[in-house]
């Protein structure tokens, strides 16, 4: 690290059963008084390491990988590009001037399973560099249709590089506490929750509507966004608005779920991405897990609340938002 | 919607003047008028609001139930003549039905509260009616037509286009004039069957089929 680069640590962490979630919530950095979201201007060129592990060869690892970046440019109008350099003994998180992914054993972190480092330009914003590693300390398959008591490579690999490419948490899904501390997530509508499926589930190698949306707001072309609409609101309670609150549009054809967050003090919200319909919009409060996996520790995100929907249905068309209203919640 | 009244209300103005000097007998003329359309409820599933296990299984964040409440609507209708049996008629209806959505079994407790939106429905069509059996001042009818609909939700933030095809049988009665003759006026009931293709609904299915019970007054030219 230099003088005009700063490290942006940790914001991606796939945890195993430890902390919990986010709708989707963007990545950014401050540059002077404003927050440049995270964005690859050219194609993503990385490398991966050359090292096997248990279960997984370098070549293996390689290819899950690049499945992954395929699968994030897989949405339509939506153009992410990477470029597989070669392999390399470098390793990640070693701030060489590359992009690195791949494992590293760190037994401490026995909850983490992977996560996301950049390397950022402080005086623009650009990304540098950005490393990915897989914990090797847990075991890992890259089978077909996953191994038992295995983790996924490819579906862990697309959640990190869901990171990479500039994606936060997604809060979509329900989690249970553990006796042992932590939690574990009882069902998922994203693959960029933070909390990863058990050993031997492979099912996270495909996006969700809300990982469509997530992407497509960074890397959407115009056309693209002549074809989706969003809704924006207000979510209060008792009068005032609610920082933190959860929304999730339910596209009531199509069953598809698409959240985002309340992110100023007067409670506004929009949720964007969303295909042609009508929709039942849900807020709920961020207590599923723990607060900063999708805030920093100075948010004061309020939790005092019950769910509660927005009391008319919603139609959205191509191309244009609509206007939910005010979500009144009614205190816990 | 104003449009549409004033001119039912034109038409219907025009048809009494034209009414009290017509009687002339001959060949059926051109007939106009104006009904009141009754539909529904209807009740069907929606997508279902899931999140999904490890297992596979689908999690319900909440459950949904869907309808469409009863509605009543205008229609106002031309026809002319193309035999002694058959007219050809073209009309245009307006109604505005309630989406309504049930929101229950939330996975954290929200209160279940049911979400509506009124949408105005405006649909074009084209139909044939064929007089099966024509006393002195009745006649029976069957009737088949389709053309096109368009659904506009409240707020004017969505609107989508359809299909729609309908058929129906009933029976006109003449308080003045009769089936054989131009001129007259008088009062006509039917059953249909609607089908709609596409448009705005609730669920993923694109066909949904609707009775509904029709009444109103029709003059001859």
């Amino acid at each position: 690290m230099n003088a005009r680069t700063v490290l942006l640590t940790a914001v991606a962490v796939a945890f195993v059963a430890a902390a919990p979630v986010s709708g989707y919530l963007k990545l950014g950095t401050l540059v002077g008084t404003a927050v440049r979201g995270l964005r690859w201007n050219g194609p993503v060129r990385y490398f991966v390491t050359d090292r096997d592990v248990p279960g997984v060869t370098a070549p293996d690892l390689q290819r899950a990988v690049a499945r992954a970046f395929g699968t994030w440019g897989s949405p339509s109008g939506v153009t992410v590009q990477a470029e597989f350099v070669g392999f390399t003994p470098a390793e990640p998180f070693a701030s060489e001037g590359m992009s690195v992914i791949g494992f590293r054993s760190r037994p401490d972190l026995e909850r983490t399973l992977g996560a996301t480092t950049f390397t950022l330009d402080a005086v623009t914003g650009d990304v540098l560099e950005s490393d990915i590693f897989l914990n090797a300390a847990f075991p890992w398959s890259t089978a077909p249709a996953g191994e038992a008591q295995r983790f996924d490579v490819e579906s862990i690999a697309l959640h990190e590089i869901g990171h990479l490419l500039g994606l936060g948490h997604s809060a979509l899904g329900e989690t249970e506490l553990m006796p042992g501390g932590g939690r574990r997530v009882i069902a998922k509508g994203a693959v960029m929750f933070p909390i990863a499926f058990p050993p031997g589930n492979a099912r996270d190698r495909v996006l969700d509507p809300d990982d469509v949306a997530g992407v497509s707001d960074i890397y959407g072309s115009a056309s693209r966004d002549r074809t989706v609409g969003s809704i924006s609101g207000r979510v209060t309670l008792g009068g005032r608005g609610v920082f933190g609150a959860h929304l999730t549009a339910f596209n009531t054809t199509t069953g598809d779920l698409i959240a985002s967050f309340a992110l100023d003090d007067e409670g506004h919200f929009v949720i964007a991405g969303l295909s042609a319909g009508i929709y039942i919009v849900r807020a709920e409060p961020l207590d599923d897990g723990d607060i900063d996996s999708f805030f920093d520790t100075q948010s004061q995100v309020d939790v005092g609340f019950k769910p509660a929907y927005a009391s008319r249905l919603i139609g959205v068309s191509a191309g244009s938002g609509a206007d939910a209203g005010e979500i009144k919640v009614p205190r816990k | 919607m104003r449009l549409v009244v004033a001119s039912l209300a034109l038409i219907a103005a025009l048809a009494s003047v034209r009414a009290a000097e017509a009687q002339a007998t001959g060949r059926p003329g051109i007939e106009a008028g104006f009904r009141l359309v009754a539909m529904g409820p209807i009740r069907f599933d929606g997508a279902p609001a899931n999140l999904i296990s490890a297992d596979g299984r689908p999690y319900a964040l909440f459950t949904v139930s869907n309808s469409v409440g009863a509605e009543l609507g205008i229609e106002g209708h031309v026809s002319a003549p193309l035999s002694a049996v058959f007219r050809a008629e073209g009309a245009v209806s307006v109604a505005q039905p309630t989406l309504r959505t049930r929101v229950s079994d939330d996975v954290e407790g929200a209160d279940p509260v049911t979400v509506t939106d009124r949408l105005t429905r405006v649909s074009l069509e084209a139909a044939l009616v064929a007089q099966v059996h024509r006393g002195r001042s009745s006649a029976w009818f069957v009737r088949a037509g389709g053309g096109w609909t368009r659904g506009v939700t409240s707020d004017r933030s969505l609107m989508a286009k359809g299909t729609v095809a309908t058929v129906g049988s009933g029976v006109k009665y003449w308080v003045r004039g009769g089936p054989r003759r131009r001129g007259g006026f008088g009062v006509d009931a039917e059953g249909r069957v609607v089908a709609r293709w596409q448009g705005l609904t609730l669920d993923g299915v694109r066909l949904h089929i609707v009775p509904a019970v029709v009444a109103g007054l029709f003059f001859g030219f």
